[in-house]
């Protein structure tokens, strides 16, 4: 897919733009959390205030490691395959293992089974191969992603429907995985693929900041 | 099996009793189920930080205690919004 010069620096900005906004919203439903952890005198809310706070850095790196990629892409249009080069793995590595961390904080403070970290912990021994660890962090993310999501649909089915929102919010970044793979396959833009991601993640961080405020400022959700 | 109750769920149950009428601590002890040493004890605490008053009969709650009842109210629905268990 043809995108014309000023396009695609229109698209740099877009992706940076989000990206603050991005931050900006996880740093504040994260102050909301570690507020929450101060007067509830509580772990899982402290928990949740700091894997949120590393989701929203982790975002911010991300970015900054794919924007080299696309800038890589700027000059070598005709380019089918990447080649990222080793010097680029630790990058990698740290930034999956920021994602995982953050949503290993967030399935703690949403009462995780202890049996999760013998598979963490097996999966990374097995292979000391960076390239596999790259994708085990992948498919880890994916996995703690899920049993967030199945967890908080199952306290919604339980009667707290106050946590609807915030179930919709994960389960938004859950569904962004295959929707993302899509619009590769279909547009073949590394481009499209990154603004969707954005665009997901910026929406399920709306819907959850929005959902804080109306609950703390606002009293309006309904038990 | 019934979940223990800590400390601030203890003192915000003690808050949320007094937000509705002012009450003798040992009927507090009862509606609250809570053993009248112990009662006392977090009452003499409250007491100290100015979320109570005392008339030497009754516990009434103060306008800092309604407002810190309030705020923990708000943030515990905001935990409970989160899918946060307490």
């Amino acid at each position: 897919m043809a995108i014309m010069v000023p396009t695609r620096h229109l698209l740099y900005f877009l992706i940076i733009a989000y990206e603050a906004y991005i931050l900006m919203a996880n740093l504040l439903i994260s102050y909301y959390a570690y507020r929450a952890s101060r007067i509830l005198s509580s772990r899982n809310m402290l928990l949740l205030s700091v894997g949120i706070m590393l989701f929203g850095i982790y975002m911010l790196t991300n970015s900054l490691i794919n924007i080299s990629v696309l800038a890589y892409l700027y000059y070598e249009p005709a380019r089918r395959l990447i080649y990222v080069p080793p010097s680029v793995y630790p990058w990698l590595i740290m930034d999956g293992l920021m994602e995982l961390a953050s949503l290993i904080l967030i399935s703690l403070a949403l009462s995780l089974p202890a049996e999760a970290y013998m598979l963490i912990a097996g999966l990374l021994i097995m292979h000391a191969n960076p390239i596999f660890v790259i994708h085990s962090l992948s498919v880890l993310s994916i996995i703690f992603l899920s049993y967030i999501c199945i967890l908080l649909w199952l306290r919604f089915s339980q009667g707290n429907n106050l946590v609807m929102l915030t179930a919709l919010a994960f389960t938004l970044l859950l569904f962004n995985i295959p929707v993302e793979v899509l619009v590769f396959i279909v547009t073949n833009s590394l481009f499209l693929e990154l603004v969707e991601e954005r665009l997901v993640y910026s929406v399920a961080s709306t819907i959850l900041l929005v959902n804080v405020i109306r609950v703390v400022h606002y009293g309006k959700a309904q038990e | 099996m019934v979940k223990r109750r800590s400390r601030v769920e203890i003192i915000m149950e003690i808050l949320e009793y007094l937000s509705e009428n002012c009450s003798k601590p040992t009927k507090m002890s009862m509606a609250l189920n809570l053993a009248y040493d112990r009662l006392d004890q977090m009452l003499q605490q409250l007491r100290s930080n100015g979320l109570v008053t005392y008339d030497g009969d009754s516990f009434c709650i103060t306008h800092k205690g309604l407002e810190l009842l309030r705020e923990y109210q708000r943030f515990r629905k905001l935990a409970k919004s989160l899918g946060i268990d307490l």
